[in-house]
């Protein structure tokens, strides 16, 4: 008996212990950096290679994804799965179920980012904002996401 | 998935790793595909099917309350 078989399912089992080690990789990584940029122990030599690191892991995984082809359905930034049908019905579903809410989210968390950055300057200032990242939010994920559809229908058809 | 991997194994007196050398796996990926534990790949599955003189609709199925 071989016990020394690389089968299919020690492969993945592999693959996913590898997966979870890079993802723990990232987490601590990334926790370092926030720890030395608000202790403010940052240096370039340090955070600026640990920023470095980080960044390789990310465009490593990219490309291994993209050399594998690996056609997956589109995904909003928030991990939600999008219909991909080019019909009306289709585009107004993505729009109203997905990119609306997602934005009205989005702008809430920008706005408190900014509230908390510059403080309160008063209801209508705050609202403007609001609006303000609302529309850029819609509008890059409107683009984004539609972009991403067409490329998913092109990756198929080939 | 459901599978009558060891249903059609026993009746060709075939030992679990003499099918999974037969189709290139550990006798543990065996063991958890006859237990439906493991999912193999299609060319698995192919390969098992061959290996059992069987059909893929014969031996491999989807249940009708199976969420995978």
């Amino acid at each position: 008996m071989n016990n020394k078989i690389q089968d299919e399912r020690v492969k993945q089992n592999k693959t996913k212990a590898l997966a979870n080690a890079a993802i723990i990789g990232e987490i601590l990584l990334l926790v370092k950096i926030i720890f030395e940029i608000f202790t403010d122990k940052a240096t370039l030599a340090t955070t600026g290679w640990d920023i470095a690191v980080l960044i390789i892991m990310n465009v490593v995984m990219l490309i291994s994804l993209y050399r594998s082809k690996t056609i997956d359905t589109p995904k909003t930034l928030f991990g939600r799965s999008l219909t991909t049908g080019f019909s009306k019905r289709a585009k107004r579903e993505r729009f109203y179920q997905s990119y609306i809410p997602e934005s009205l989210i989005a702008a809430v968390g920008l706005s408190l980012g900014s509230y908390l950055n510059s403080g309160y300057n008063g209801i209508l200032p705050t609202l403007i904002l609001y609006i303000f990242y609302f529309g850029i939010y819609l509008t890059v994920t409107y683009y984004w996401n539609e972009n991403e559809i067409k490329r998913y229908n092109k990756d198929l058809e080939d | 998935m459901k599978n009558r991997v060891k249903e059609f194994r026993f009746q060709q007196a075939m030992k679990q790793h003499e099918l999974a050398e037969k189709v290139g796996v550990t006798r543990q990926t065996m063991s958890l595909i006859e237990k439906g534990k493991y999912n193999p790949s299609l060319k698995l599955c192919l390969a098992i099917c061959y290996a059992l003189d069987k059909t893929l609709d014969e031996v491999f199925w989807i249940g009708e309350n199976e969420d995978e």
